[in-house]
């Protein structure tokens, strides 16, 4: 693990089995996988922010999640904070869990509604032991709520959730995931379900305590737009693999992979002068990839496709400094001088 | 005279703690062949407007005031028999969640001829005939036309959403929320679709979303609301290069972008008011930086700037 990495994946594979029902059992029918996250190395620095778009399937989700083992991995070796997480028995995982957390996607489903906020914090602390006395946690309470802008800090600690607003939940959510201190967060579409005119304060508070606490930042989204913001790096995934990953304004102004072209012209743009284009892409998404693919993953969808394209699986290939590809056209001219 | 004229309509939910006035004396034109996009956060009643449209407001919700005038037409009188003749044919809406508007149990092939078959003369077999045009129509190959919803994509689902709210030939579609939790892709497609459908039915849509950027590619023309009001309207090309009430200021400008210059975003502080008891004056005020005295004491009307914009503030002389 090289200096200053706060988290370290290698190989990281996810196979969930497809279930075959009684039929199945008694056929003698081999198991099927559906290779989730299939093979993705990266690393993340220290306060970097690492962004992981894709659409619904692609496997982002269950990537983040099994950074943190929420899921088990099939195989692969995660490294947090010089840490192998993978090696880790249930009882040392439950004391790195301080280091590295999770804040989820819906806000009102992930609080306990029968907590104020502050026992919601409350708890965080007894189950890592950070505090000795009441008055001890009282005061990590009361800082950390207005830490994340809850403040007065006594009035938000005596509400319940559901007397909170939308992007007041999401901050709750901050907060207890920062009484922790931890050194790697994971993020999963944190601002997906907010209004518009909150989630850019909730962004701003991301961005803030990663650089006061020096917090990396895992923030996983489907929204291109609202990732430019926040992401110091982007990864861009389809069905279960990277397919580009670069620094983001390198996404945004040269995007290579046929895929990243498609998505990056897809998102609608807030200013009715510009007339939409048509998407170089066809087809849709497939419904599930079972262990029957040996190819480019995007081979049938691009339109730029070869017989090679068909028989093998490209590797990501640096193409410019920091800016990985899989794809055995990457180099052509044909895929980069249409300007996005 | 307009295809639909809404004038004073107010719809209040009548909940123990008291009434929610979720749609608080609004006024709207929709002419033949316009593209409104109303736009607004959860909350602001955008929905409740438009379903006051089919009249499809129930308890504890009721419409109070107002009209609502289709084709010359007030349809808030009309009996329950006569309003049922009139969606599908008249006005027809594409809700929000396809996955769960459609009937899981029917194959969509049943879903579309039923619409057809409540409105129209047809037999059984006409109709068929007509539900599979109508798939071709949405991009989706009629053999799939014996298929059930769970066969589907969330796109496509959505597309037979759209297939069945045009069988009728309606002469209004209002769309709510049509592309909300699909993916970029995937809206694009669907996009793209009723951009076509609109152009070859001259179908005028009014497209209800909180995404500003579906509106700018689809809409000719955008009311914005906030916490049950209207308060700016115009042509999208206009009110987006130069908005002019601060709340539409603050939400283009909380707005991302993946084209161009990254430019610097602005949250709007605070969060919206309970309609409950919404704040005295400009219901905008207390998030307003701009506000002075007479924001929070006298209610700003909308007034007509125009070149086709509306704007209720009292910022704007």
């Amino acid at each position: 693990m090289e200096k200053g990495e706060a988290l370290r994946v290698e190989n990281l594979k996810k196979y969930f089995v497809v279930r075959k029902g009684l039929g199945g059992l008694l056929s003698s029918r081999k198991t099927e996988y559906v290779r989730a996250v299939d093979d993705v190395s990266f690393s993340v620095a220290k306060g970097e922010s690492l962004g992981f778009v894709g659409e619904s399937g692609c496997g982002k989700t269950t990537m983040g999640r099994a950074i943190l083992r929420l899921v088990e991995p099939t195989s692969g070796k995660i490294y947090c904070d010089g840490i192998d997480v993978t090696s880790l028995n249930k009882k040392q995982l439950k004391s790195q869990r301080r280091r590295m957390q999770m804040i989820f996607q819906d806000p009102h489903g992930s609080l306990n509604p029968r907590r104020t906020v502050s026992e919601i914090l409350r708890q965080s602390i007894t189950i890592h032991k950070l505090a000795d006395t009441k008055a001890e946690e009282d005061v990590m309470i009361k800082d950390t709520l207005e830490e994340v802008g809850l403040e007065p800090a006594e009035e938000f600690g005596e509400r319940y959730p559901i007397l909170l607003s939308g992007g007041q939940r999401q901050r709750v959510g901050v907060a207890r995931v920062l009484v922790l201190r931890p050194k790697l967060v994971v993020a999963d579409e944190p601002i997906s379900m907010l209004d518009v005119s909150v989630r850019i304060g909730v962004l701003e508070l991301l961005l803030r305590i990663r650089d006061e606490f020096g917090i990396s930042l895992v923030y996983i989204t489907h929204d291109l737009a609202t990732a430019r913001y926040i992401c110091d790096r982007i990864a861009i995934m389809y069905l279960g693999k990277i397919v580009e990953t670069a620094p983001t304004e390198v996404i945004y102004s040269n995007p290579i992979h046929p895929y990243t072209r498609a998505l990056i012209l897809a998102v609608p743009v807030p200013d009715p002068t510009v007339k939409m284009e048509e998407l170089p892409i066809k087809g849709y998404v497939p419904v599930s990839v079972t262990d029957t693919f040996s190819a480019c993953r995007f081979y049938p969808r691009c339109l730029y496709a070869e017989e090679q394209c068909a028989k093998e699986d490209p590797p990501l290939v640096e193409v410019e400094p920091g800016h990985y590809v899989a794809c055995f056209r990457a180099k052509e001219r044909d895929l980069t001088d249409q300007k996005v | 005279m307009a295809l639909l004229e809404v004038r004073n309509l107010k719809i209040y939910y009548f909940t123990r703690a008291g009434a929610v006035k979720a749609v608080d004396d609004i006024d709207l034109d929709i002419e033949k062949n316009e593209t409104l996009g109303l736009i607004g956060e959860s909350g602001c009643g955008k929905t409740t407007a438009v379903f006051a449209f089919l009249r499809f407001v129930t308890p504890p919700g009721r419409i109070v005031g107002g009209k609502i005038i289709f084709e010359g037409r007030d349809i808030i009188p009309l009996s329950d028999e006569e309003m049922r003749l009139l969606r599908g044919q008249g006005i027809a809406m594409v809700f929000q969640g396809a996955q769960n508007a459609l009937n899981p149990v029917m194959t969509v092939g049943n879903q579309i001829s039923e619409v057809i078959l409540e409105h129209e003369s047809l037999t059984k077999e006409e109709a068929w005939e007509r539900a599979k045009e109508q798939l071709e129509l949405v991009g989706i190959g009629s053999e799939r036309v014996k298929n059930y919803p769970h066969e589907f994509s969330g796109g496509m689902k959505q597309r037979v959403m759209v297939a069945i709210a045009t069988a009728c030939n309606p002469r209004l579609l209002i769309m709510d929320e049509p592309v909300t939790g699909l993916d970029v892709i995937v809206q694009r497609q669907l996009l793209s679709l009723t951009n076509a459908l609109r152009e070859k039915m001259r179908l005028p849509i009014i497209f209800i979303t909180h995404d500003l950027s579906v509106i700018a590619e689809t809409c000719d023309n955008v009311a914005v609301m906030y916490a049950g009001k209207i308060v700016e309207q115009g042509s999208a090309v206009s009110l987006y290069k130069d908005p002019l009430h601060p709340y539409s200021k603050g939400l283009i400008g909380s707005y991302p972008s993946v084209r161009g210059e990254k430019k610097e975003l602005k949250s709007i502080p605070g969060a919206p008011p309970r309609l409950i008891d919404p704040p005295k004056g400009c219901r905008f005020s207390p998030r307003c930086s701009y506000a002075m005295d007479i924001c929070r004491t006298e209610e700003p009307k909308l007034k007509n700037m125009g070149d086709n914009r509306m704007v209720a503030c009292h910022l704007i002389k």
